[in-house]
């Protein structure tokens, strides 16, 4: 830990400024469920940690307009507690029921989660699904990154380097209903093997609107395009909704790993994505 | 004949439970002492190589660094014992250990050099400044590769290190007489002892030269390998035990003891060693994977005919205990079933993975796993209810078996399997993608060592002047209130107040020794040594006050620190303590327990009693599957064990629902990985154990047939515990979904596989 050096900034402008100045040896502590187990790890062998928790620009979670704004320093347990996430948006924080275990989810950040640009990060499905913007902060500006095209590989985001995420900005959806399903190899603190979120919106059965996203089956959490151009317009039975679930085939591109073969990935993934759809519809109704 | 007891059966107290849960335990590692040094091990980060060169000189160097030791440097680096009952059949007959590589690297992980130094931070950074190169030579990594002619050697120029056999009847003619023959190979995962608290332990030299170690072992009399190493007498050093956070088997064979007695030895300074969670991977014993070929008939009306086995087990890279571990395996391979024509073959087989050693249920659960599934599927062919077969077919009181031992306690087989399936209730219903499904699983599990090992425990009683009592034992608390199981025999013996007894414990050079506490044996072994020192303490007592009273010995009892004669007579306990004392008769005693003795094992074919007696037990589940993915969810769960006697009920029943837990971890998730001797599972997010949220009620049921050989009729709960709980829910899922898994852990993708391969 020598090699390490800690830093609080004392506000806003001040983290902007040092992020500036020490660039990618500069590390925002939230946290710390990921970088400290880096640091253990030796895949961080020196830096700065720039201790973000206690700036008020990355904290909190409200509603502007029609958009929520959740501060990237906000804990998932925050989110879980947050009386306007549960008023307006209680998809998201049911969403985030099964993230880690409690004690992580007292540490962990929604900022950590999204920066930390894991495959199976368990913020991004539902994030995605939401049309969520990840709002990045530097001394030239801020700039929104849509969530879909935050993430540019295993571990990296389209950050730059002397960029923070200051909040993740939520579009309250004017109508339907969402849900996200999280599959682990058991049932607490569990790695997601795969994940699927989905947003709905129906018209007398017929689905008007689809968003679909899944984490574990790709470099980066996508959004499943092609399954949702398949079930776009159509009105689902159990009949149709097989065939129209194994379009996902043409989305997704597992890998095989320690969590789970390739080929069971995209099994429970297509039986995801239609229960999901199956639960929202049910929902809906 | 009903007893009144005060203590034994009842829900004592517990010693140390409040402490535990307010964190105020102090544990191997919370203990400190002035200048300190910190140690730190270099391992190997191949699984087969020689060493061209090692190089410690900037290691040396760094300013902090009090001394790196390498193979050299240990005066008595390699050790050899033989290997007990094997004859010319198999290559090896003795088993080799090292403490540090010379030269050859046998499996990722292996201890090379020690490192202690002034901090954690300069310990770590010497361990990096050591310089290594590797030649790597060609390993093998399965078992069944090792065992043929042609694969690398791992020692001597043989891979089986051990083989057994059981011999009964004639299996040709029990299967030619079976009506149904069931045939399958079943294969079980490495699993890690996951205890909560490292291996961990200080050690320092005292005023009298003495070398003493304060560690978390299940084995005080370790001091003796310390000293063996060192070439110093057994005297010289000293072995303190602490509270366990944990050890399952884990703590058995020598952990840190070793080198912290090298670095003190060579420093003279006090030395921490902690392992950090990764090496508890890398540098640890596992349980055995095992591949079993089993083939089982039965006659039309469900009766066993013959059982044939092939067992073989992954020993890793050293011998440790994997031929007792093996020897385990192939007594209780039958299950507890009679089978008048038996043959088994069992080996174990060297290779360059991970060595593996003791675990809880020490080589009995691999074989219940497949002895169980071989039940159900027979009586599936047989269109017979489980139950029911295994009725026709259980082991009685005085049954004989495969071994030719005989069975000399009851056997409530019949009662535990009913009383934890009607503990499971009303079964829950399936829906299209959530099938439940339900099973049980019965087991036998030996406690107490082989009884060839001539096993003994020793305890010291002894009353203070106001009465008070202090107990003396070198029996380590692993966790299961192994303490206050003593402390509550002496009490009711003495008819004390629970807490007046004081009771001292795992101290290599304080307390009597008792032994290990492994195998199921501390209650049974100490429980009776315990028991037999203060029956003599009582004798003491009750010749004395018949002197005092003028009046028999027979008419005296002792409740309530007062000696009561049957006519209505009666002196404080106290008086009759000072009278002892001035007579210079103390009212304490040193007694020693003896297991039963039999002859040593002297060939491969077991064919005489290995142990002293077993406990019998059933766990049933019931499980909800889901087809869509493969995740099984726990809906009940249900272990029912005769213990014979309960000492203290509520710890029976955490050895109970422990037993239950992390039996479950073996059965669905726990799975130590590696690629060609390559570990792939070295933190506890890889490698995954049951949390809170995987395990549900677990209710444990107690049957007391007061038959067993400990103290009160206790027979030993620790291993039984967790014997069935993998069979049991494995039956459970191919109740729900119509297929077998064969190969655990039972990990959502291959329910999933097995779910989708039959459709």
């Amino acid at each position: 830990m020598d090699n390490f050096k800690y830093f609080k900034p004392q506000n806003f402008k001040e983290l902007l400024n040092v992020k500036y100045d020490l660039s990618s040896a500069g590390f925002p502590l939230a946290g710390g469920s990921n970088l400290l187990i880096y640091i253990k790890e030796k895949s961080i062998r020196s830096g700065t940690l720039i201790d973000i928790t206690s700036l008020k620009e990355l904290r909190g979670i409200k509603k502007t307009g029609d958009t929520i704004e959740i501060g990237a320093a906000e804990t998932i347990s925050g989110i879980l507690e947050s009386k306007v996430l549960e008023n307006e948006l209680p998809f998201f924080s049911v969403s985030m029921r099964d993230f880690a275990n409690p004690l992580i989810r007292n540490k962990a950040t929604i900022g950590g989660n999204m920066a930390d640009a894991s495959p199976v990060a368990d913020t991004a499905p539902p994030l995605l699904v939401l049309d969520a913007k990840v709002v990045a902060a530097s001394k030239s500006g801020i700039r929104e990154i849509p969530a879909n095209e935050f993430f540019s590989g295993p571990g990296k985001n389209n950050l730059s380097k002397d960029e923070i995420i200051q909040k993740i900005n939520i579009p309250v959806p004017e109508r339907g209903s969402g849900i996200f399903l999280k599959l682990g190899q058991r049932k607490g603190t569990s790695i997601s093997v795969t994940s699927v979120a989905v947003w709905i919106v129906n018209d007398s059965n017929k689905i008007t609107g689809i968003r679909i996203s899944l984490g574990g089956v790709a470099p980066v959490p996508i959004r499943a395009v092609n399954a949702e151009k398949a079930f776009s317009g159509k009105i689902i039975d159990e009949n149709n909704i097989t065939a129209l679930a194994e379009t996902l085939k043409e989305d997704i591109k597992p890998i095989s790993d320690l969590r789970g073969s390739a080929e069971y990935r995209t099994a429970v993934s297509i039986n995801l994505l239609k229960r999901a759809i199956l639960t929202c519809l049910k929902t809906e109704e | 004949m009903t007893e009144e007891r005060t203590y034994i059966g009842k829900r004592t107290p517990g010693l140390d439970e409040k402490d535990k849960v307010l964190g105020n335990v102090i544990y191997a590692d919370d203990f400190t002492l002035p200048g300190m040094l910190h140690a730190k091990v270099f391992r190997a980060t191949k699984p087969s190589a020689i060493i061209k060169k090692l190089n410690a000189d900037r290691a040396r160097k760094l300013p902090g660094v009090a001394c790196v030791l390498t193979a050299g440097d240990v005066p008595n680096n390699e050790s050899i014992s033989n290997v007990v009952g094997q004859t010319t059949e198999v290559g090896l007959l003795e088993a080799r250990h090292q403490v540090l590589v010379k030269n050859r690297v046998r499996y990722y992980g292996e201890a090379i050099a020690l490192v202690a130094a002034d901090s954690v931070a300069a310990a770590e950074e010497a361990i990096e400044l050591i310089e290594i190169e590797y030649e790597e030579i060609p390993g093998v990594y399965n078992p069944l590769e090792a065992m043929k002619p042609e694969s690398p050697k791992i020692h001597g120029d043989n891979n089986i290190i051990a083989q057994w056999k059981l011999r009964k009847g004639d299996v040709k003619r029990g299967f030619a007489e079976s009506s149904v023959i069931v045939e399958n190979t079943y294969r079980t995962p490495r699993q890690e002892h996951a205890h909560i608290e490292p291996e961990s332990g200080v050690s320092w030299v005292d005023d009298m030269g003495v070398i003493n170690i304060r560690i978390a072992t299940q084995v005080i009399e370790h001091y003796r390998d310390v000293a063996a190493v060192l070439g110093i007498p057994q005297s010289m050093v000293r072995i303190k035990g602490t509270i366990i956070g944990g050890g399952f088997g884990g703590k058995e064979d020598v952990t840190a003891e070793v080198f912290l007695g090298l670095l003190t030895w060579k420093t003279r300074k006090p030395v921490k060693l902690t392992f950090s969670r990764e090496e508890m991977g890398y540098g640890r014993q596992k349980r055995h994977p095992y591949i079993l070929k089993y083939k089982t008939g039965a006659s039309k009306d469900g009766k066993l005919t013959a059982m044939e086995a092939e067992i073989i087990s992954d020993s890793g890279a050293y011998v440790y205990l994997s031929p007792w571990v093996l020897l385990y395996s192939t007594v209780h391979s039958t299950g507890p079933y009679f089978i008048p024509n038996v043959k088994v073959d069992s080996f174990s087989v060297l290779t360059n993975n991970i060595m593996t050693s003791a675990f809880r249920g020490f080589g009995g659960m691999q074989v219940a796993f497949a002895y169980e599934a071989q039940m159900d599927e027979i009586a599936k062919k047989l269109k017979m209810d489980p139950l029911e077969l295994r009725k026709k077919n259980f082991l009685k009181k005085g049954s004989e078996t495969a071994n030719y031992q005989k069975i000399t306690s009851e056997v409530l087989l019949k009662e535990s399997v009913e009383k934890a399936l009607s503990a499971l209730g009303e079964k829950s219903k399936s829906t299209e993608t959530k099938k439940t499904g339900r099973g049980f699983a019965c087991s036998w599990q030996s406690y107490g060592r082989m009884t060839y090992l001539h096993d003994t425990s020793s305890a010291w009683v002894g009353l203070e002047l106001d009465g008070s009592a202090v107990v003396r034992s070198g029996i380590p608390d692993l966790g299961g209130g192994q303490r206050e199981s003593l402390r509550a025999i002496t009490a009711e013996i003495l008819g004390l107040n629970i807490e007046e007894v004081h009771v001292i414990s795992t101290d290599s050079q304080v307390t009597p020794l008792a032994g290990t506490v492994t195998a199921t044996r501390a209650l049974f072994m100490s429980g009776n040594a315990v028991k037999l020192a203060s029956e003599h303490v009582l004798d003491i007592i009750t010749k004395k006050a018949s002197e005092m009273l003028n009046t028999s010995v027979k008419e005296l009892s002792l409740k309530n620190k007062t000696v009561y004669t049957t006519g209505g007579g009666s002196i404080p306990l106290v008086k009759v303590i000072k009278q002892c004392a001035a007579e210079g008769t103390m009212p304490q005693s040193l007694a020693t327990y003896k297991a039963p003795f039999t002859d040593p094992v002297k060939t491969e074919v077991i064919k005489d009693p290995v142990f002293a007696d077993f406990t019998f037990g059933a766990q049933a589940a019931e499980v909800e599957v889901d087809t869509e993915t493969g995740i099984v969810t726990i809906l009940k769960y249900a272990s029912a064990q005769d213990i014979g006697r309960a000492i203290n009920v509520n710890r029976v029943e955490g050895q109970i629902e422990g037993g239950a837990a992390q039996g479950i971890g073996f059965g669905l998730m726990e799975d130590y990985i590696e690629e060609k001797g390559i570990p792939l599972t070295l933190n506890l997010a890889t490698y995954l154990i049951p949390t809170s949220k995987d395990i549900p009620d677990i209710q444990s049921i107690i049957l007391e047939s007061k038959s067993g050989k400990g103290p009160f009729g206790a027979k030993g709960i620790g291993e039984p515990a967790i014997t069935a709980a993998a069979p049991a829910l494995i039956s459970a899922i191919c109740d729900a979904i119509g297929v077998r898994i064969k190969h655990i852990p039972a990990t959502p993708e291959r329910v999933y596989r097995a779910v989708h391969d039959k459709n």
